[in-house]
């Protein structure tokens, strides 16, 4: 059964005078196990999405579902879904090390973070503080605060817009991996490369799906 | 190019600050000139006085215009008319019997109703006081001379009236005129002049001033016939004065100038009036004359000290629009970017951004225009608006160069903004060394020179300056301390709960990065206490050095030397004299008497000890010498012990104490206090050294009292009392009350009260201040709070709760304002110690300036502070919690 | 299509002080571009594309060499001089749509506003939008449009009134692939329209096969070029030749021996 669903969610939004409609009926399951891309223009449609998903906004009509029960997902743990903005948002008071175990420190858990750095080539950087990083960097500083409490479900929106090639295919396995495991991952993105991880790949036009 | 509407509101804001300090400048000066003239007492009422060629008619008319003229006047009602004959050598003769006393023929208007007759005839002709009869030796129906070496009056009495007591006169014959007013002449003991009063008719009468068919027609026979030429003739029109405010005695004051003008100037119909009526030169007296000179050179006195306020305002004023222009450009750099790359010059986007700044500042010098009289009015030395004083030229030039400096800021941002990611910015150990080095530069130039005028008052440019400039630098030097342990431990804390982990990091990082935040506050907070200081300490020490320079609240120097007068509460005799010695330098006299002088001087503890004290140590008497508490400077010279002699008395001293300064003592020259008690008791015992033998030989049979003693000193009464409650006091023991003395009349002194105002202004912006740092503050975290929505967003994701965000915001908020306000407590204190002793506004004056830190300044400065962390937690939270995440992540 | 040159950079090298001490942006690089062209310059990033770009944007003057823009040289202009060229003869479009355009202005005004600025007429700012497919958006402000729509409002903006160069800063990186290759289209149209030449900076390959001509730049200098779909290798004024990183792993003593086949036209580099 699916972790995550979107059944018949529509969205509009005004910008000035026009009533766009970001996300128009849109039914999507997010299994465990499965890897799903999810490509458009970009701009509000996917991103839309995204935030109904995340539970930043209501949608006007359907629901979000979460195994299968009807619920806001604001209402979620961290540990149920983690959420990956484009905006990265990392806490710049806060050190590396500290933003990635934000969670666990308010769960009072403690939490070891491995080799994880390394892995994502951040190494030395754990005491560092976010503005001392570059744009790339803070990006994977982010997902690896959203994979490290091995969430059920998890939303990326362009995760390698900042990435070069060997790092981008990095974050990406990352999220494979994580979902190898049993959980889900909807990810946003046009980069081509993130193509090579999908399990599956949908296009979204014009506020409705396409499944390619 | 807009900056958002914070940035409306910042420009609008000190825009109106500015215009409001600056403009209220001259609007501060008259309300000076009216609060000098709410002060005077105008004891005086205005009078017009001539010598007169002849009573006739042509004289009746002028006299009438003049009445006319006078009763015109706002504020002035014409008052009694007075008309007089006789001078020096004028007296009263009785065949063998001459009175010693000058005498004066006066019709005064209304007065024979007003004198109490202790016999009458009924018949027509003079009234003589109960004295001149008895001198004479003449009753009713008598016949007596008037004589003068030019001329004989013979004249008969109607009645005799009770004589009018000089000191006690009474509120309608206060109103004669002072040349014929009866006083007592110390020298001879006697009342001069004698009053011989007459209604209207005989006066003419016996003067020839009627004419034949009137004189005829008169039903008054005087016998006499003969009209020989009548010197001292004089004439006197007074008023009643009925102006209060300030305002009206200026307005009238200006009124009887050009009356006075009107009355010599013969092309004017009045002066031709004058003339014909042979009163060419009618004069008018009145104080209120003196009190347009007052008022005159007291506002061209405050002037330079308002001046340099204002000065100093307007260049704060601009540089904090200037920092806002700057900060405004930074937001808009992208569009300044895109601009300049598209090839358009810096001074077209400096010019967009000043017009562009037009409305904010239209507005805010619109607000500051009308704040400047309501803030005027509130500090205020006089309750009255002046918003004539006005100056738009003042207004529009501060606004113009308000703008002008906005854009050149954002001209000269535009010409390097494609420099600016390459070029590395000017390390901050520059600003620092600038601040610093503007603030020695300043405090060295207060402790060389004088930072106030004793002469004028005025207050330095650089005195009103420094306080900010000072604070500033002490504020920065402060933070960088700060910043440097907050950089230390800014990994610290990690064991806290979450809320105060996380404040303890904003707070960290706040306080370890840009202190631009912080330092507005802190400045605002520490320049409001550092004024507040100053203006206290320079009251305390203007009110103690007024007490030096009087004696006490009133003084009179008193004429009776050797007369034990019983004294009310609160009255006491102070005696003061010169002593010299051999070959030494001549010292003052103080001699006090313990029983009376503690109600009659307010004591100030700027003297140096408790009076309490001082009058212990003096009583304290083993025989030998006088016990003596020395005061004033220092005098190494001074031997502790010695004698010194004042005329005829040698009084042998022993130093007991020294004080700063006491009340009545010369300023700058050394002054021996003594106790009188313990003055006489020593001269009475040691008759020989002290002279008291000597004396009691030189006056043989008559007794010497130990008053005597005092001959040869100066006495002063001194009183807690009112000015006018003493002055009841000596005419109850016929004194004149002429020469009184009051100690807020000398406050009223531009070099007293100059650099007071000068510095409750400068508070009274600073206060004023202390919000608007505040609002830019609150400004600085929500936008923040913004930059950082989905930073937040995601962190209570994870589990923070709204409540603990929203304690973490406020223990930020509040931890910030506090390193603020401490930081400008702790910068004012400092400097407060280190510099106001600089700020003596008349160091010739004892006693010199003391330092006091009013305690109501912190308290209101931590208030404020408070309610302004309360105000921006409240901001910060509301923002933070309506903060749309979804179109933030939408719209990016 | 004029013979001259657009514009030509020849050893441009940009030396600048940053905080971290002494950066050597671009170490003598050469770049030509013919008037209706498309050249791509390409490399990872620090490889100084931007600051190539700037340079010959007239935003920056080169520390050393030569830079002709519209037949004007660059090098030692004053800032008021480059201003006025930059106004008369480039435009330029940043990577970020949000540094393109005011947010506050619909596109139609803010175009006309730039129009005026550079010259142009307001006909031209209608052609040129429908060139690029944006004939009805010109009453929208930035927020209601995408980003591809951005970009092209961008475009129109850089090619009002008369550029020799239109010079884009990653135009596509925030784009996904089909505006992308929409835009890629309109690259060409432009440059021929306007008979400049347009040079763009980018890592994205779609941009690349629409290029006429690709720089690649490594470290401050050009690696090869790719000239009407074949890469070469360039020689620069000191006679080297960047050789790619995998060929230069084969000679760890980096010492060679040229032979030269006069037959074939060839060099052979041998151990």
């Amino acid at each position: 059964m699916s972790v995550l669903s979107a059944i018949g969610v529509s969205r509009t939004y005004r910008r000035g005078p026009e009533v766009i409609h970001a996300v128009d009926d849109v039914t999507l399951h997010l299994e465990p196990g499965v890897l799903t891309i999810i490509q458009g223009p970009s701009g509000s449609g996917k991103t839309t999405l995204l935030n109904v998903l995340a539970g930043w906004e209501p949608p006007d009509s359907g629901h979000v579902e979460w195994r299968g029960v009807e619920r806001h997902p604001s209402t979620l743990a961290w540990t149920d879904l983690t959420v990956v903005p484009q905006r990265v948002g990392l806490l710049s008071e806060l050190t590396v090390a500290e933003n990635v175990t934000l969670a666990a420190r308010i769960r009072s858990e403690p939490l070891d973070t491995g080799g994880v750095y390394s892995r994502f080539g951040l190494d030395d950087l754990e005491e560092a503080f976010p503005g001392e990083l570059s744009a790339g960097q803070q990006q994977r500083v982010a997902i690896i605060r959203a994979l490290i409490d091995r969430p059920a479900a998890i939303l990326v929106d362009e995760p390698t817009s900042s990435q070069d090639e060997d790092n981008a295919r990095l974050v990406l396995s990352e999220i494979q991996s994580l979902v190898r495991s049993g959980a889900t991952a909807l990810v946003a993105s046009h980069d081509p490369i993130a193509l090579e991880f999908a399990d599956r790949v949908i296009r979204m036009r014009d506020g409705r799906l396409d499944e390619t | 190019m807009s900056g958002g509407w914070p940035g409306w509101l910042a420009f609008f804001a000190v825009f109106a600050v500015s215009v409001a300090g600056v403009a209220s400048g001259p609007v501060f000066v008259e309300a000076v000139g009216d609060a000098i003239v709410v002060d005077t007492v105008v004891t005086q009422p205005p009078v017009a006085r001539a010598f007169v060629e002849s009573f006739d008619a042509d004289f009746r008319e002028a006299s009438a215009a003049v009445s006319d003229s006078l009763g015109d006047i706002a504020g002035l009602a014409a008052g009694p008319v007075t008309y007089a004959i006789g001078a020096n050598r004028t007296s009263a003769n009785n065949g063998d019997r001459t009175t010693a006393s000058q005498v004066r023929l006066v019709y005064h208007q209304g007065g024979l109703d007003q004198l109490r007759p202790t016999a009458t005839s009924g018949e027509a002709g003079v009234w003589i006081g109960q004295r001149l009869a008895a001198d004479l030796g003449v009753g009713v129906e008598d016949r007596f001379l008037i004589t003068d070496p030019q001329w004989i009056l013979d004249v008969p009495i109607a009645g005799v009236y009770a004589d009018l007591d000089p000191f006690a006169l009474g509120a309608f014959w206060e109103r004669l005129p002072v040349e014929v007013r009866p006083r007592v002449d110390l020298l001879f003991r006697r009342v001069e002049p004698e009053l011989v009063f007459v209604d209207e008719e005989t006066f003419f009468l016996l003067v020839g001033g009627l004419t034949e068919d009137e004189a005829r027609e008169s039903s008054i026979s005087l016998g006499v016939d003969d009209f020989p030429p009548l010197n001292g003739r004089a004439w006197w029109q007074a008023t009643a004065f009925g102006g209060t405010t300030g305002a009206e005695l200026l307005e009238t004051g200006a009124a009887l100038s050009d009356l006075q003008a009107a009355f010599v100037d013969p092309t004017q119909p009045l002066g031709e009036l004058m003339r014909g009526a042979g009163l060419p030169r009618v004069r008018i007296d009145s104080d209120l004359f003196d009190v347009t000179e007052d008022v005159d050179n007291a506002k061209a006195q405050i002037r330079p000290s308002i001046g340099s306020v204002q000065l100093t305002i307007g260049l704060l004023g601009l540089f904090v629009i200037g920092l806002g222009a700057w900060f405004v450009a930074r937001r808009r750099r992208t569009e300044i970017r895109m601009w300049t790359i598209e090839g358009t010059p810096p001074w077209r986007l400096g010019l967009q951004a000043a017009l562009a700044a037009v409305p904010a500042a239209l507005l805010g010098a619109a607000a500051g225009t009308v704040m400047a009289p309501v803030l005027v009015r509130a500090l205020g030395p006089s309750p009255t608006l002046h918003p004539e004083a006005l100056s738009s030229p003042l207004i529009i030039g501060v606004t113009v160069i308000g703008l002008v400096v906005a854009g050149l800021v954002t001209t000269l941002l535009s010409a390097r903004i494609l420099d600016i990611e390459r070029r590395a910015a000017v390390p901050r150990w520059v600003w620092d060394i600038a601040i610093y080095a503007v603030a020695a530069t300043l405090l060295a130039q207060l402790t060389i020179g004088n930072p106030v005028d004793p002469a004028t008052g005025e207050v330095d440019v650089a005195a009103v300056f420094f306080p900010v400039v000072g604070i500033t630098a002490l504020v920065v030097l402060g933070l960088r301390v700060v910043s440097m342990a907050a950089v230390r431990w800014r990994t610290a804390g990690g064991c806290l709960p979450t809320p105060a982990f996380l404040a303890w990091r904003r707070i960290a990082a706040a306080l370890s990065g840009h202190l631009g935040i912080v330092t507005p506050i802190a400045v605002a907070i520490g320049t409001a206490v550092l004024a507040s200081s100053l203006a206290t300490s320079l009251s305390a020490s203007l009110d103690a050095k007024s007490l030096v320079q009087v004696g006490s609240d009133v003084a009179v120097p008193f004429a009776r030397t050797a007369v034990t007068v019983d004294l009310p509460e609160g009255y006491s005799l102070v005696r003061t004299g010169t002593a010299t010695s051999q070959g030494r330098e001549p010292v003052m006299l103080l001699v006090i008497d313990p029983d009376t002088y503690g109600a009659a001087v307010p004591w100030d503890p700027a003297f140096g000890a408790d009076l309490a004290e001082v009058l212990e140590l003096l009583s304290d008497a083993d025989g030998d010498r006088i016990p003596t508490v020395v005061a004033g400077p220092s005098n190494d010279r001074l031997p502790s012990s010695g004698s010194r002699r004042t005329q005829d008395m040698t009084l042998a001293y022993e130093v007991v104490g020294e004080i700063e300064a006491i009340p009545l003592m010369a300023s700058r020259r050394t002054t021996l206090v003594m106790r009188r008690d313990t003055v006489i008791a020593w001269t009475e015992a040691n008759p020989d050294v002290s002279g008291w033998a000597e004396l009691q030989l030189e006056a043989g049979d008559d007794a010497v009292e130990p008053e005597d003693l005092f001959r040869a000193l100066q006495a002063w009464l001194v009183s807690t009392d009112t000015p006018t409650g003493v002055a009841d006091f000596l005419a109850g023991i016929r004194q004149p009350a002429d020469l009184i003395e009051t100690r807020s009349g000398t406050l009223a002194n531009a070099a007293f009260s100059a650099p007071r105002w000068a510095f409750d202004y400068l508070r009274l912006l600073a206060l004023v201040s202390i919000p608007l740092a505040i609002i830019v503050f609150a400004f600085a975290v929500v936008e923040d709070r913004r930059r950082m929505a989905v930073a937040h967003a995601l962190m209570r994701r994870m589990g923070v709760g709204s409540r603990s965000s929203s304690a973490a915001i406020g223990i930020e908020v509040t931890a910030l304002v506090a390193v603020a306000a401490v930081l400008g407590m702790i910068a004012a204190a400092v400097l407060s110690l280190l510099v106001i002793g600089q700020f003596d506004p008349l160091p010739r004056l004892l006693p010199g300036l003391r330092t006091v830190i009013p305690g109501s300044a912190f308290a209101v400065a931590g208030l404020i502070g408070l309610l302004g962390a309360g105000l921006v937690w409240w901001a910060a939270h509301r923002s933070a919690a309506r903060a749309d995440v979804a179109e933030v992540l939408r719209v990016g | 299509m004029s013979v001259e040159l657009a514009l030509s950079a020849s050893a441009v090298i940009k030396v600048y002080e940053a905080e971290k001490g002494i950066v050597q942006a671009l170490r003598g690089v050469d770049v030509a571009a013919r008037p209706g062209s498309v050249t791509a310059i390409a490399g990872p990033s620090g490889s100084g594309k931007s600051t190539l770009l700037r340079i010959i944007a007239a935003i920056d003057v080169p520390t050393a060499g030569d830079v002709t823009v519209a037949g004007v040289s660059v090098s030692g202009m004053s800032p008021r001089d480059r201003r006025t060229l930059r106004r008369r003869s480039v435009g330029y479009v940043h990577q970020q749509p949000t540094d393109n355009l005011l947010p506050d202005l619909t596109i139609g005004e803010q175009l006309t506003l730039v129009a005026n600025h550079r010259g142009a007429s307001p006909a031209d700012v209608e052609r040129l939008a429908d060139l690029l497919g944006l004939g009805g958006r010109l009453s929208h402000v930035p927020g209601e449009m995408s980003g591809g729509e951005q970009q092209r409002a961008a475009m129109v903006r850089a090619s009002l009134g008369d550029p020799s160069v239109i010079i884009a800063d990653e135009p596509t990186a925030e784009l996904d692939s089909a505006t992308t290759d929409a835009v890629c289209e309109l690259l060409g149209d432009i440059a021929r329209d306007r008979d400049a030449a347009v040079v763009i900076a980018t890592h994205d390959p779609q941009v690349m096969q629409a290029a006429d001509h690709i720089l690649f730049l490594r470290d401050g200098a050009v690696q090869s070029e790719t000239f009407e779909g074949v890469e070469r290798a360039v020689i620069d004024s000191t006679g080297r030749i960047q050789l790619p990183p995998e060929v230069l792993a084969w000679y760890p003593d980096q010492r060679v021996r040229l032979e030269f086949d006069p037959e074939t036209n060839t060099i052979v580099i041998k151990p």
